[in-house]
């Protein structure tokens, strides 16, 4: 996952940490939330462009960036995704006796 | 106070839901801080879980690793012990002026110690290499939220993690096999010294029961054997399992997307 170009393949975990930022704070300058998920201003703006396309988040009149419900969803969609796949895998008990 | 809609009621309660503590398998993991929804709480714990059995796979490594520095120190103690039976003791005259008895008590007593302290150290030796595995690393980054979970599996070397767990099965038989043979002499030195003692308080006969002691020690050691090995395959095949599914679900998680 090359988190540079997030419009071609974004880093889940870069958006992930944007999406939980903005269900924390329904509204939020791009600075503050630059902040907030420890990334620099640039790639945040690289994300933000390729979450609006999406539909995940809008910018408002003010400039504030707002999670959008599809925004929301994809984030559950994601934690689902996350909860079905690794619960697939059975976890033996290794004991690794010596 | 009106009520609330069950999406509220749900929202609402999974904000509430600090979770402070997650239970991973008798590991504490505490949340700093973060606010997870109960599906949230549910995937981390799914990634705790994964990473705790990536942690184990690390042991199975070390012990193919080590098993040949293990099957030294064992071979070596044996080879010392033959040694110090046909050089040391049979001819050098140390134990010459001894009675047949005494002397059969005396080198037996001496012998056994000999595979006992190669065995314990080389076991001891390789638990030390065990314990010095770095795991747990990953708990702190985990406590951080569900995003730093998927950062955690992201950064995962699936590859090295795969390998390490199947190339680690042959190593970790052959260890538990090695074991069984120093254990043969183990028994067979511990069940002569024994058998003998009794022999001797009861008819003051040393070697009257023949070769019994080897047959005991034949069927202890088999048992033993059966089981051990049986469990360690058992423990194998559910790593190669394990491997196939990771193999699997690292494909997946590659082509994830929104």
């Amino acid at each position: 996952m090359n988190s540079e170009t997030p419009s071609s393949k974004p880093d889940l975990y870069v958006v992930a940490r944007i999406i939980q930022s903005l269900k924390k704070k329904n509204r939020v300058n791009k600075t503050a939330l630059a902040n907030s998920t420890e990334l620099s201003y640039d790639r945040l703006i690289k994300y933000l462009d390729w979450l609006t396309i999406k539909g995940f988040v809008v910018i408002d009149e003010n400039g504030l960036v707002v999670l959008t419900k599809a925004g929301s969803e994809a984030y559950e969609e994601l934690v689902q995704w996350i909860i079905k796949h690794v619960g697939k895998l059975k976890f033996p008990r290794l004991p690794a006796s010596t | 106070m009106g009520e609330l809609s069950g999406r509220e009621f749900v929202l609402n309660y999974s904000r509430c839901i600090s979770s402070t503590l997650l239970m991973v398998r008798g590991s504490d993991i505490s949340v700093k801080s973060v606010t997870n929804s109960m599906t949230e709480d549910v995937a981390i714990e799914k990634i705790a879980e994964l990473m705790e059995t990536i942690d184990s796979v690390k042991k199975y490594e070390i012990l193919d690793r080590y098993f040949k520095k293990f099957t030294l120190i064992v071979v070596a103690s044996l080879v010392i012990m033959v040694i110090a039976n046909t050089v040391l003791l049979s001819y050098s005259g140390l134990v010459t002026e001894f009675s047949r008895t005494q002397r059969f008590f005396l080198t037996y007593s001496l012998l056994i110690t000999i595979p006992i302290t190669g065995t314990v150290i080389g076991i001891l030796f390789v638990r030390a290499k065990i314990n010095a595995i770095k795991t747990g690393l990953w708990k702190d980054e985990l406590s951080k939220g569900f995003p730093s979970a998927l950062k955690l599996l992201s950064e995962i070397k699936w590859e090295s993690s795969i390998t390490a767990g199947s190339s680690g099965g042959i190593g970790y038989v052959m260890y538990g096999l090695v074991k069984g043979v120093a254990y043969w002499f183990i028994i067979y030195f511990a069940l002569n010294l024994l058998l003998n003692t009794f022999t001797y308080l009861i008819f003051h006969q040393t070697g009257v029961l023949g070769g019994s002691a080897y047959w005991f020690t034949i069927l202890i050691v088999f048992v033993y054997l059966k089981r051990d090995l049986s469990r360690r395959i058992k423990e194998i095949r559910a790593i190669d399992k394990l491997h196939g599914e990771l193999r699997r679900f690292s494909h997946e998680l590659r082509n994830a997307e929104f």
